[in-house]
């Protein structure tokens, strides 16, 4: 089920209802509420696939109890390996085997030798990468002494699954999410308000903006030899928006979605485009996954603390297989090590770690500001060309056609989507230190509901159906 | 929690209440929409200006809008030509219903349809199709369940256009889609079929050609017997093919081929085995050709049209 579809305008205000009105008195009978409407939510997709989170789910939970009962070390590697195998089986067998295949036996075939591996028809279960990461940090964490196991299987099969957050994140860590399955949770007005503005803001940024700039880059990318250069920048940057819009308006449904219900999730993004250098633009961009490799691919490797050399291959190491894990394509891996190579020279000219957030006490950056944040748009602006580009052959060729000569003429097409994005960054600088775009709880009633009936207007002006997230490809 | 719900409903109502009266403006009637389906109102005043007289009639599907140059097949024959054909996602029901209210003795249809054409088609464009030419909604039926979920679509889609149109009329309005009504010309052919747009969707295959074969022959004939009844003269003519999209499914199409020959009781003109051509003479699939094919088929089509008596 998609959180833009009429489906879940019914489901959402339904399940809703019922877990505050039916549910509220028992809170084990709340979590079984929650999850069999997670199940339905995901099930609305593919029934067939429910076996999978369900298999992940229950290993992954008495994985954790026999950790947490086991005190040979042994023992431990064992039953931590058997977590790993489960979750990345899956996930490799559902997302990388034809990948694997394929350049296996280009790789045979260039040296002579003829394979006959056919490839698999393989349907990808939407949001595997997300829940298989998911509950690998609570069987990690166990391991590592730093959580206790859960013994309530209802809550932790809801935790998994939980609906907001199934499919495209944010991966939440068992610390933060499991224990709200724990406790009983508490309508709070105000709370619920919050999660209604945000998803309002999310819709806003998907079906308006994401899917408008959409629109555009399908047409650039496809016909990119048809084009001058400033068109090419013109798809680039729309791509960075669309990607941006899209995922965190995913985000912001899912984390607004969640206090309707009394739950609080992460933040997963934070106005990464206003970073001014590429470590800040880490920390602000899909922050539960670029957490999630850095405490369990990047620490563990040895982070920063086995010399700046280790330190550079470790942050290059972790870029990569972050790549990998967006997507079985080549595309993905480049930028993710482009990205990691972005860090080498904070890591060698020891840059100072700076995350508050441009022009913090004031209504206006510096030069200095402004230059900083245009270069690390650019440099961030360069990957997500690879990340677009459907092959290696295509990133290249869609460079050489951006830049040439052509790039310094005015675009003759595709200029409307520019005021979109201007009308969004606008709305975000003046919000920027806001936990979220939207709260303007405490402006006056007629902004505060024109706001509202503006976006709710314009949602429903640009709605098309069957508009999927981008983020359901991984 | 009670204030909660009282206020989101008020406002979802207040929502709703503006959504009705923006849908009941008249902005985007009054302006030429760009969609196009539109085209189908554009072809029906074409077909209606040529009145009483003698005329080539044209229907189908979007094979036959990229793939004819009427232009040419007027000035050849010195016969009013109509072009009809506009897209098989409307489906070959919707397509015959339309023939059979545009039957007359003065007139010679000449029908051509994709061999993948499914029946029933797409009811949303049906549904769009009957926006932009009302007579269109005879084409088709609704169930009592969908004529009502239809109610609301409608106001959805009333009010979507008249947003859209009051934000577009500040801007120089950018369509970034290749098929839009602007693209046909005068006598409904599409226009702006020029080179090859993209590659084909070769991973399509044909499926149950033995069955889809015998079902649209059954169709055709029903029409046929409509035409020997009212005296017109109709005619079906294969829609073209790339070679490859013929190659890759070549077991399919030969079943479908024989099947339908054997069945169809409308004369045909022209023959399948000559209606496949280069891939390097199609537009953006495996029916459409450009503009070049669309010339070299309405080459051939003249040829074929007189062989056939006309």
């Amino acid at each position: 089920m998609l959180f833009n579809s009429l489906e879940y305008v019914f489901f959402l205000p339904l399940v809703f209802l019922l877990y505050w009105f039916f549910f509220q008195r028992n809170l084990r009978a709340q979590n079984l509420f929650v999850l069999a409407a997670s199940y339905i939510f995901y099930g609305w997709w593919d029934w067939r696939f429910l076996l999978l989170i369900f298999i992940s789910s229950v290993v992954d939970f008495f994985i954790g109890q026999s950790l947490h009962n086991t005190t040979n070390p042994l023992y431990r590697k064992i039953y931590l390996g058997v977590s790993l195998a489960v979750n990345l089986g899956l996930l490799g067998f559902f997302k990388y085997y034809n990948f694997f295949i394929d350049n296996f036996q280009q790789a045979f075939e260039s040296i002579g030798v003829q394979t006959n591996i056919t490839s698999l028809y393989i349907i990808l279960p939407v949001g595997i990468s997300f829940y298989t990461f998911q509950t690998l940090s609570y069987t990690i964490d166990i391991y590592k002494k730093n959580l206790h196991p859960v013994k309530d299987l209802i809550a932790f099969l809801s935790f998994v699954s939980f609906f907001p957050q199934l499919v495209a994140g944010p991966i939440e860590r068992a610390k933060n999410l499991l224990p709200q399955f724990l406790t009983n949770r508490t309508f709070k007005v105000a709370t619920a308000k919050d999660g209604l503005r945000q998803i309002l803001w999310g819709l806003f940024k998907k079906v308006v903006i994401a899917d408008t700039c959409a629109g555009y880059v399908n047409d650039i990318f496809a016909n990119y030899a048809g084009y001058s250069g400033s068109v090419l920048l013109l798809g680039a940057i729309y791509f960075a928006f669309q990607i941006y819009c899209d995922f965190s308006g995913y985000s912001d449904i899912a984390i607004g979605t969640a206090k309707l219900f009394g739950f609080n999730l992460m933040t997963n993004f934070a106005l990464p485009y206003f970073s001014k250098n590429i470590g800040e633009f880490w920390r602000r961009w899909h922050i539960s996954l670029s957490t999630w490799f850095r405490d369990y691919v990047y620490i563990p490797l040895g982070g920063s603390k086995m010399g700046k050399g280790r330190q550079i291959l470790n942050s290059i190491i972790t870029f990569t297989v972050s790549g990998f894990w967006h997507g079985a394509n080549w595309t993905f891996i480049v930028w993710g090590f482009i990205n990691g190579l972005y860090y080498v020279p904070s890591i060698l000219f020891n840059f100072k770690k700076d995350d508050d957030i441009v022009a913090k006490d004031k209504w206006y950056p510096t030069i200095k500001e402004v230059f900083n944040v245009v270069l690390t748009f650019v440099l961030v602006l360069i990957t997500w060309i690879f990340f677009r580009a459907e092959s290696m052959t295509h990133a290249i060729d869609y460079m050489a056609h951006l830049f040439d000569s052509s790039l310094f003429s005015v675009p003759g097409q595709f200029r409307l989507g520019v005021i979109f994005i201007a009308v969004l960054l606008i709305i975000e600088w003046f919000q920027r230190r806001k936990a979220h775009t939207l709260q303007i709880e405490h402006s006056p009633l007629l902004v505060r509901w024109s706001s509202y009936m503006i976006l709710a207007i314009l949602i429903l002006a640009f709605y098309k159906e069957d508009q999927q997230f981008i983020y359901f490809q991984f | 929690m009670k204030e909660f719900i009282y206020k989101s409903a008020l406002f979802v109502t207040v929502f709703m209440l503006l959504v009705f009266l923006i849908s009941r403006l008249d902005y985007y009637k009054k302006s030429k929409s760009s969609d196009y389906m539109a085209a189908m109102q554009l072809k029906h005043a074409r077909f209606d200006s040529i009145g009483n007289q003698p005329h080539i009639v044209f229907t189908g599907a979007s094979s036959l809008a990229f793939g004819i140059n009427s232009g040419k097949i007027q000035d050849h024959f010195q016969v009013p030509v109509t072009n009809m054909g506009l897209h098989a996602g409307l489906g070959y029901d919707f397509i015959l219903e339309e023939m059979y209210t545009l039957l007359e003795e003065e007139r010679t249809f000449i029908l051509s349809l994709e061999p993948t054409i499914l029946e029933e088609g797409d009811l949303d464009l049906k549904k769009n199709a009957c926006r932009y030419y009302p007579d269109a909604c005879n084409y088709f039926q609704l169930t009592p369940f969908q004529q009502q979920v239809n109610k609301v679509a409608e106001v959805i889609h009333n009010f979507q256009n008249n947003i859209n149109y009051f934000i577009f009329s500040f801007s120089n309005k950018e369509s970034v889609k290749a098929y839009t009504v602007a693209a046909f010309n005068e006598y409904g052919d599409f226009t702006w079929n020029t080179g090859n747009k993209k590659k084909m969707d070769l991973d399509k295959v044909v499926t149950n050609a033995e069955d889809k074969a015998l079902a649209l022959a059954a169709a055709i004939n029903q029409m046929n017997e409509r035409c020997k009844r009212m005296g017109v003269k109709c005619y079906f003519m294969p829609c073209p093919i790339a070679s490859s999209y013929r190659q890759k499914n070549e077991e399919a199409f030969n079943t479908f081929f024989s099947t339908f020959n054997n069945e169809v009781e409308m004369k045909m003109i022209g023959d399948f085995e000559g209606s496949i051509y280069p891939d390097s003479l199609f537009y953006d699939s495996q029916y459409h050709l450009n503009q070049e094919g669309a010339k070299l088929k309405t080459q051939q089509l003249i040829k074929d049209m007189e062989a056939a008596g006309l």
